[in-house]
C-alpha cells in the first residue's frame, strides 16, 4: 500500500501530464467529455469497489446534476452559483433512494435494479416534459430536446469570458484529481476503512456493532455528489443538457467503463472511462461496425479473460515485481546481519 | 450475589410459518458466569442464540442485555452495549488482514489510535503476530478462527456469545480454544452453544439442553451428563 504522501505526488505528476501532455495527443475542447465521464466512473467505482453496492444507474445522479447545473444557471443567471446545486441536489437523492434501499434491507440484486428504474423512470419522465406547464421557477424543462444555451462557466471575474477548450479541460482535469485524491483520503480514514470492511462482510461489520445501512446510505450519497459533479461538467461542455443522460445506453457503458478500468480501484474507473469514452469516439468515426456491438464484445472480452479490469492487473504485475526485488534486497540484508552476528560470537 | 443478570430471556417464542422453532424458553445468566447451551440439531440452540443477538426477532417474549431491553432491536445496536458474537459459519473480512480485522472490532467504541494499540495487543495475545499483515482468504481455517476469536475480545464486550467455537479446529486448536475461552470467561458473562462434549465438560460448570425448542434441564455437567432423558435425547433413542 502506498501512503498518501507518495499518492499525492503521483496525483500531482498524472494531473499535470493530463494537463500538458495529453492535449498534444487528443483536441481538449472536444474531449473536455472524457473528463466527465471519467468522474461519473470514479463516482460508481467508489461505491461499488470499494463500497459493495453495485448500481446500474448511477446516470440517474448524472442526470439530475446536468438538469441542476442547466437549470440552476438560467434561473441565478450565474453558473458558479449553480453549480453547488448541482452536487447538493443529487446527493440528497442519493441519500433518499440509499436510506430507502439500505433501511429497506434489500438485498443486493434488488437495489441494482431499482437504481436502473429509477434512472429509467427519469428519462422517461425528462422525455415527458416538453409542454409549456413544465418549468421551475420560469426555467423551461424542455422534455425531448433538453435545455439549450443556458450560461455556462466562466473566468471568475469576468461573467462574459466563458470557459472553453483547454482551460475548461484543465479547470475538470484539476477537480477531478481532487475528487481522486479526496477519495483516497477518505478511504484511508476510519469511515473508508469501516465501508471497506462492510463490504467484505455486511454480517459481521454489524456484529461489530456498526449501523451498515447507515454508513452505506453515506457512500451512496458521496457517489451521488461525485456523479452529479459529473453531470455538471458535462452538460457545461455539451453547453446543453437531454434526457439521453439518463438512459440505458449511458448507464451500460458507465458500468462498463468501471469493469474494464478494474473496479477494485478508482485509478482504473479513470483510465477506462477515458479510454473507452476515446474508443468510442473514434469507432464513431466509422461506418462499418455498430459502436455498442464493439462495447458489448469488449464487456464479455474482460469479464472472461481479465475480470479484475486492466489497473489492478497492471498494478499487481509491477507491484509483484517490485516486491519480489524488495524482499530480494531485504532477505540478503538479512543474511548479513546473522553472519555478522555469528561473527561477533565467534569472536 | 445479588447483582442483575448480565442476559436475561422471558418466555422467548420463535414461530417460522407454523414451525415453533423456541418455546416459552426461559434464560437468565449472571455476571462472569460461562454457560454452555447443547441439544441435537434443531433444538433450537442457534434460533435462540439469534433472538438473543437480534438476528431473529423472537415471536413473543423478551430479552435484556446488560440492563437494556434488546427484544427487536437490530443486530449492531445490541453489538455495541457491548456484547461480542460469534456466528456458527466463521463470518470474517476475507479480503482484509488479521490487524485489519481486529482494528475494525476495536475501532467501534474507541479513538483510532487506541484502536490501534487494541489490536496489536490482541494479536500478542493470540500470538498472531506473525500472520498480522496476511489476508485472512490466504489463512488456514482454525488460524481465521483465531482471528475471530480476536476480532471479539477487540470489542472489549461485557457479554460474549459464541456459537460453535471448536466447529472444525484440530484438537491442538481445540485446547488453544479452551485456552482463550477460559481468558475471556475473566473479564466478561459467556454463552456458548457447542456439540463436542468434550469441550463442553472442559469450559463450563453449568449447562442449558434444549430439546425440541424447551429448555429440557438446567444443571451441573455431571448431572446432565448422568442423566438417562438427556442421554436418550442425544443418542436420538425413541422413548
Amino acid at each position: 500500500m502506498l501512503n498518501l504522501r507518495t499518492e499525492f505526488i503521483w496525483t500531482v505528476i498524472v494531473t499535470l501530464a493530463a494537463i500538458f501532455v495529453l492535449p498534444l495527443f487528443i483536441d481538449p475542447s472536444e474531449q473536455t467529455i472524457l473528463i466527465a465521464y471519467a468522474m461519473m466512473a470514479l463516482s460508481l467505482s467508489f461505491i461499488w469497489g470499494q463500497g459493495g453496492i453495485l448500481c446500474f444507474g448511477q446516470t440517474a445522479f448524472f442526470g439530475l446534476g446536468g438538469y441542476a447545473f442547466a437549470l440552476g444557471s438560467i434561473i441565478l443567471g450565474d453558473a458558479w452559483a449553480a453549480l453547488p446545486f448541482a452536487i447538493i441536489i443529487p446527493a440528497i437523492f442519493a441519500a433518499g433512494l440509499g436510506a430507502m434501499m439500505f433501511y429497506g434491507r434489500l438485498s443486493d440484486v434488488y437495489s441494482a435494479v431499482v437504481t436502473l428504474v429509477v434512472t429509467l423512470i427519469l428519462f422517461t419522465f425528462m422525455n415527458s416534459t416538453a409542454g409549456e406547464g413544465y418549468t421551475l421557477f420560469g426555467a423551461r424543462l424542455g422534455g425531448y430536446n433538453g435545455i439549450p444555451g443556458f450560461d455556462p462557466l466562466y473566468v471568475p471575474g469576468s461573467p462574459d469570458d466563458f470557459l472553453f477548450d483547454l482551460p475548461l479541460y484543465s479547470f475538470f482535469v484539476v477537480l477531478l484529481a481532487l475528487a481522486y485524491f479526496g477519495l483516497r483520503v477518505l478511504l484511508k480514514s476510519s469511515f473508508g476503512r469501516i465501508i471497506v470492511g462492510i463490504r467484505e462482510n455486511e454480517l459481521r461489520a454489524e456484529l461489530m456493532g456498526y449501523d451498515i445501512r447507515l454508513y452505506k446510505t453515506i457512500t451512496f450519497a458521496i457517489g451521488g455528489a461525485l456523479a452529479g459533479l459529473a453531470g455538471a461538467m458535462f452538460a457545461d461542455w455539451a453547453e446543453q443538457i437531454t434526457p439521453k443522460v439518463f438512459g440505458l445506453a449511458l448507464a451500460a457503458e458507465s458500468i462498463i467503463w468501471v469493469i474494464v478500468g478494474g473496479s477494485s480501484s478508482l485509478f482504473g474507473a479513470i483510465v477506462g472511462a477515458a479510454a473507452l469514452g476515446y474508443l468510442k469516439f473514434r469507432l464513431g468515426e466509422q461506418q462499418l461496425i455498430d459502436n455498442s456491438l464493439i462495447m458489448g464484445g469488449l464487456l464479455i472480452l474482460f469479464v472472461l479473460l481479465l475480470p479484475r479490469g486492466v489497473v489492478p492487473m497492471l498494478a499487481d504485475w509491477f507491484g509483484g515485481r517490485w516486491r519480489r526485488s524488495g524482499m530480494a534486497r531485504r532477505q540478503s540484508s538479512g543474511n548479513r546481519v546473522t553472519r555478522r552476528m555469528r561473527q561477533q560470537n565467534g569472536r | 450475589m445479588a447483582a442483575r443478570p448480565i442476559l436475561e430471556a422471558y418466555g422467548v417464542t420463535m414461530r417460522f410459518e407454523g414451525v415453533t422453532a423456541l418455546e416459552n424458553v426461559d434464560f437468565q445468566l449472571g455476571a462472569r458466569e460461562l454457560r454452555c447451551l447443547i441439544g441435537p440439531n434443531g433444538a433450537g440452540k442457534s434460533t435462540f442464540f439469534k433472538c438473543v443477538t437480534g438476528l431473529h426477532v423472537p415471536t413473543e417474549g423478551q430479552v435484556h442485555i446488560l440492563g437494556h431491553e434488546t427484544t427487536g432491536m437490530p443486530p449492531h445496536w445490541i453489538a455495541g452495549l457491548g456484547v461480542g458474537i460469534k456466528t456458527q459459519v466463521p463470518s470474517v473480512m476475507q479480503e482484509l488482514t488479521a490487524r485489519e480485522n481486529i482494528w475494525l472490532a476495536a475501532r467501534r467504541r474507541n479513538p483510532a489510535r487506541v484502536a490501534n494499540r487494541i489490536a496489536a495487543d490482541t494479536l500478542d495475545r493470540l500470538e498472531l503476530g506473525d500472520i498480522a499483515d496476511a489476508t485472512l482468504a490466504t489463512l488456514a481455517h482454525g488460524k481465521r478462527q483465531l482471528v475471530e476469536f480476536g476480532i471479539v475480545l477487540a470489542g472489549q464486550p461485557k457479554l460474549i456469545l459464541l456459537d460453535e467455537p471448536a466447529a472444525g479446529l484440530t484438537a491442538d486448536e481445540v485446547e488453544r480454544a479452551i485456552g482463550i475461552i477460559r481468558e475471556m470467561n475473566e473479564t466478561a458473562a459467556m454463552v456458548i452453544v457447542e456439540h463436542d462434549m468434550h469441550f463442553v465438560r472442559a469450559i463450563a460448570d453449568t449447562i442449558t439442553v434444549f430439546h425440541r425448542g424447551r429448555v429440557l434441564m438446567e444443571a451441573h455437567v455431571d448431572t446432565v451428563m448422568n442423566d438417562p432423558t438427556v442421554r436418550d435425547v442425544y443418542l436420538g433413542k425413541q422413548q
